[in-house]
């Protein structure tokens, strides 16, 4: 089964990258939609349901992390797995977005970082059987 | 020995052009010269100290920069707004990773989002540092400007 997923970016360029190396990375992608920013993701999070959220922090409208505090809240979302990809560089602000369940991916990122994490996060096994 | 917030910036740009794009950039003398048709793009930061991040590139850049970042074999298939889109963005990761490592990790920046600038901004104050990188499809110059507070002191990183 393909991983249903949401990728929350104000950047078309990075949404595209974003998709682009998880495909790369050989993550099997089923359904695959896009947000421009946390409003717009979490208007199709209530919805939809999907098995992964990607998402940047600094966006306009509203940000990665209020997006996380509101889908945190609600009852349908609130166990959706997140994983942020972002140039955050504060330890604390990481950190903060940890204790809110999301696992945090540095820009820029390699096919490899972003494979493990989702493989990890969402617990799939490798081509040798391996849980992630 | 530090290291100084000049070479810092140069490392920075250098590693972004790389990774997120597979462009190499390389340190080019200064020579006080500014870029030629250059496309420039800005954020400003506020923290400890405040400032502005200010890249100016080669307009012969911005399409392979775009098509790398989007994976497109066809630089002519990028779109201008795509181009901006992939400047704004290489900003955003230079100045999300020049300021750690400038401050260490620590301290709380605010980024705000990164914009095209017209050309008409008033960058006549000295920008605390700025270098220049050379790459295959022309020039990159990144400019740290801080308006508030200072840089820390002696070492950086």
């Amino acid at each position: 089964m393909g991983i249903n997923l949401l990728i929350v970016d104000d950047s078309s360029v990075m949404r595209a990258m974003i998709l682009k190396t998880m495909r790369m990375a050989g993550l099997d992608l089923a359904e695959v939609h896009e947000a421009a920013n946390g409003k717009e993701g979490l208007e199709f999070l209530d919805k939809h349901w999907i098995d992964l959220a990607v998402v940047d922090i600094n966006m306009p409208v509203m940000n990665g992390e209020e997006m996380i505090d509101r889908m945190r809240e609600n009852h349908e979302m609130k166990d959706t797995p997140v994983v942020v990809i972002s140039t955050e560089g504060s330890k604390a602000r990481i950190e903060s977005l940890q204790h809110k369940g999301a696992v945090f991916i540095h820009k820029p990122f390699s096919p490899e970082t972003i494979r493990d994490t989702v493989k990890h996060l969402l617990k799939l096994e490798d081509r040798h059987g391996n849980v992630g | 020995m530090g290291t100084s917030v000049s070479q810092v910036i140069s490392q920075v740009g250098i590693e972004t052009f790389e990774k997120l794009a597979f462009m190499f950039a390389f340190p080019k003398e200064e020579t006080g010269q500014p870029v030629e048709n250059r496309v420039s793009a800005g954020v400003v930061f506020r923290g400890p100290f405040s400032g502005r991040v200010i890249m100016h590139v080669s307009d012969t850049i911005l399409p392979e920069l775009a098509a790398n970042m989007l994976g497109l074999e066809d630089e002519g298939a990028v779109t201008l707004d795509q181009q901006y889109d992939a400047l704004k963005e290489t900003l955003n990761i230079v100045c999300g990773n020049l300021l750690p490592a400038i401050a260490g990790e620590e301290p709380v920046f605010h980024v705000e989002m990164p914009c095209i600038l017209s050309g008409e901004e008033d960058l006549s104050s000295a920008p605390e540092a700025r270098v220049g990188l050379e790459l295959d499809e022309g020039e990159c110059e990144i400019a740290l400007y801080v308006d508030q507070g200072d840089l820390p002191k002696g070492s950086v990183g």
